[in-house]
């Protein structure tokens, strides 16, 4: 059994040989190039440079020699990004600054900063319409996105990987956060459904163009669809299930049922993180494969029992071990302990991807890194 | 009466309907310390624990926090007048490295609405702001972080602001998402609040006021 037989066999419920593994496979599984670095040197790997994959999140660009080491199942095509990193970096006081095909502007503090975050956006006023006449939207048309797609996508399925393609820029929702800026896009769901609808339509448009165009191009070679939205907190959703319902699941469903037209039998992942649970029967719905990342701290994500309730009809790709918790500030002792709690209880008959629960970030000790991936692999067999 | 139509505005978000009703409460003599007290941080508090609860989200606690915004640029002078105190001062920020602000806007916009006089420092605050913006009548220093790569920040500010001999007369709380009372007990924080709806409970706990 390859990779990608793996990967497939627990994505169609059935229990492969053993649980597939994902580090960098995704949007989303990914490691800080400050960890990454650190983890390179503690495995004992030659010394490369860390770049970043993703300007925002600086998410390390992976060397195969890395993923070969860790036996990673997945692999993600390398697409050209709208958000955050077309245009050149630039000085602006204490912070690096970047304006983006969107015309966001993101920025990073010079002293201790670690990723890229949301300074201006472009619908950050009253006159949306006016900005409308001037606005330029990313051309989903433009050749520019698709150059590089076929050879990496190749390369992987060749490799016997599983082959994940990214989206147009992330989630609708997040999207619509980021060009409308955070206070006023949390406003416009209380009191401007007019203003929400137009923009959200408008990123469903354009996402749909892309996946048409990327699942056209590369026909059959994607295994995977990476989308994304984040809804949800820590303790609880950001929005209520009722305007999740009323303004942003028809235009999900839209989208989702756009990609799955595109590539029929193609798996459908949703990174959606924190205390997403309300909302995963509507995930369910509205042809949700995959939920990640299973955030492990975040309220009532307890893998027990999200396998109970929705392990028939959804995958878990994710749910290792607490990012945010052991994985960071625990003994390998507690490390180990509950990556074999996690996995006892989301690999009973496949539709699971092991991963942990969230990204890699800077702090995380490689001892712990080592504790967590030994421990899976120990007991990755399904036999 | 007036003061639970104002109460319904500000806790249903209705911020256009709010000056017209504390001016007609105001002319029918109601004080504004009532209005204050009755009308609108009672309507906050209200909001808060449905947040708590999980019966409104962000979006309905910006819009009351609007609404409650709305309220207090009509009244502050009529409270000032009266010489009616705040309940007490906080400084907020998110820590250094840290650019996040939505729930520390939250939470100051709850704090606001429990009758709190807050100073607002913004995101990316060095331990030496934070020191900074200290002064004789601070009562509470509260500090947000959403990452756990930006949180160990929380410890250095409670360092900078003890050796600047301020630590023992202020309250410190902390809170964001991977915030937890471990961590605020491990690093000598006063308080921990996990959400925005009981950031105002556990500030008036901790002061023992209100």
């Amino acid at each position: 059994m390859n990779s990608r037989e793996r990967v497939l066999t627990a994505l169609n419920h059935k229990e492969p040989d053993r649980i597939p593994y994902d580090l960098c496979g995704t949007a989303q599984t990914g490691i800080h190039v400050g960890a990454y670095s650190n983890l390179r040197r503690h495995l004992g790997l030659p010394s490369r440079e860390a770049n970043p994959r993703n300007l925002l999140s600086q998410f390390a660009d992976p060397h195969e020699d890395f993923l070969e080491v860790l036996k990673v199942d997945v692999r993600h095509v390398p697409r050209r990004s709208t958000i955050g990193e077309t245009y050149e970096q630039r000085e602006e006081g204490n912070y690096w600054t970047r304006t983006d095909q969107w015309a966001i502007t993101w920025r990073m503090p010079k002293t201790n900063g670690l990723y890229y975050d949301l300074w201006l956006s472009p619908f950050d006023l009253d006159d949306v319409a006016g900005r409308l006449n001037t606005y330029q939207w990313p051309d989903p048309t433009d050749p520019w996105h698709y150059e590089l797609l076929r050879e990496p996508a190749q390369k992987a399925r060749d490799k016997g990987k599983a082959v994940v393609l990214q989206g147009f820029t992330a989630g609708i929702l997040e999207t619509y956060a980021w060009l409308r800026g955070y206070h006023r896009y949390f406003m416009d769901l209380a009191t401007d459904h007019k203003t929400a609808s137009y923009l959200l339509d408008k990123l469903v448009e354009i996402k749909a163009v892309y996946w048409q165009r990327a699942l056209g191009e590369l026909d059959g070679l994607v295994d995977i669809v990476n989308e994304t939205d984040d809804i949800a907190a820590q303790h609880a959703l950001m929005i209520s299930p009722d305007t999740y319902r009323t303004l942003i699941k028809p235009r999900h469903q839209k989208l989702f049922a756009a990609i799955k037209k595109a590539a029929p039998g193609i798996k459908l992942f949703l990174h959606s993180c924190g205390a997403i649970r309300p909302l995963i029967p509507d995930f369910v719905e509205i042809g949700v494969d995959i939920l990640n990342p299973i955030q492990l701290g975040a309220k009532d994500m307890n893998p027990v029992e999200l396998k109970r309730e929705f392990g028939r009809d959804l995958c878990f790709w994710g749910g290792g071990v607490d990012a945010q918790g052991v994985l960071t500030s625990g003994t390998p002792k507690q490390v180990r302990e509950q990556v074999r709690k996690n996995m006892d209880a989301l690999a009973p008959s496949g539709g699971f991807v092991f991963a942990a629960d969230h990204v890699i970030q800077a702090n995380v000790p490689p001892e712990n890194f080592v504790a967590m991936w030994e421990t899976f692999r120990e007991h990755s067999s399904y036999s | 009466m007036g003061v639970e139509k104002l109460f319904e505005a500000i806790a249903s978000g209705n911020a256009g309907a709010v000056p017209e009703l504390i001016e007609a409460e105001l002319e029918a003599g109601t004080s504004p310390g009532l209005i204050l007290k009755d009308g609108m941080i009672s309507a906050m508090e209200l909001v808060g624990s449905q947040f708590e609860q999980g019966e409104v989200y962000v979006p309905e606690m910006l819009i009351a926090a609007r609404a409650m915004q709305a309220g207090l640029s009509v009244l502050k002078p009529h409270l000032i007048e009266e010489d009616i105190p705040d309940l007490g001062r906080v400084v907020i920020g998110t820590v250094q490295g840290d650019l996040h602000d939505i729930g520390k806007n939250l939470v100051a916009m709850m704090l606001e609405g429990a009758g709190f006089e807050v100073l607002d420092l913004g995101t990316d605050v060095s331990p030496v702001k934070f020191v900074e913006a200290v002064d004789d009548n601070t009562d509470i220093v509260a500090m947000s972080a959403l990452l756990t790569t930006t949180m160990p920040q929380m410890d250095h500010v409670i360092e900078a602001l003890t050796e600047a001999g301020l630590r023992n007369r202020l309250k410190i709380m902390i809170g964001g998402a991977p915030v937890t009372q471990v961590y605020a007990d491990q690093i000598g924080a006063d308080a921990f609040a996990p959400d925005a709806g009981s950031a105002a409970r556990m500030a008036k706990q901790v002061l023992g006021v209100g």
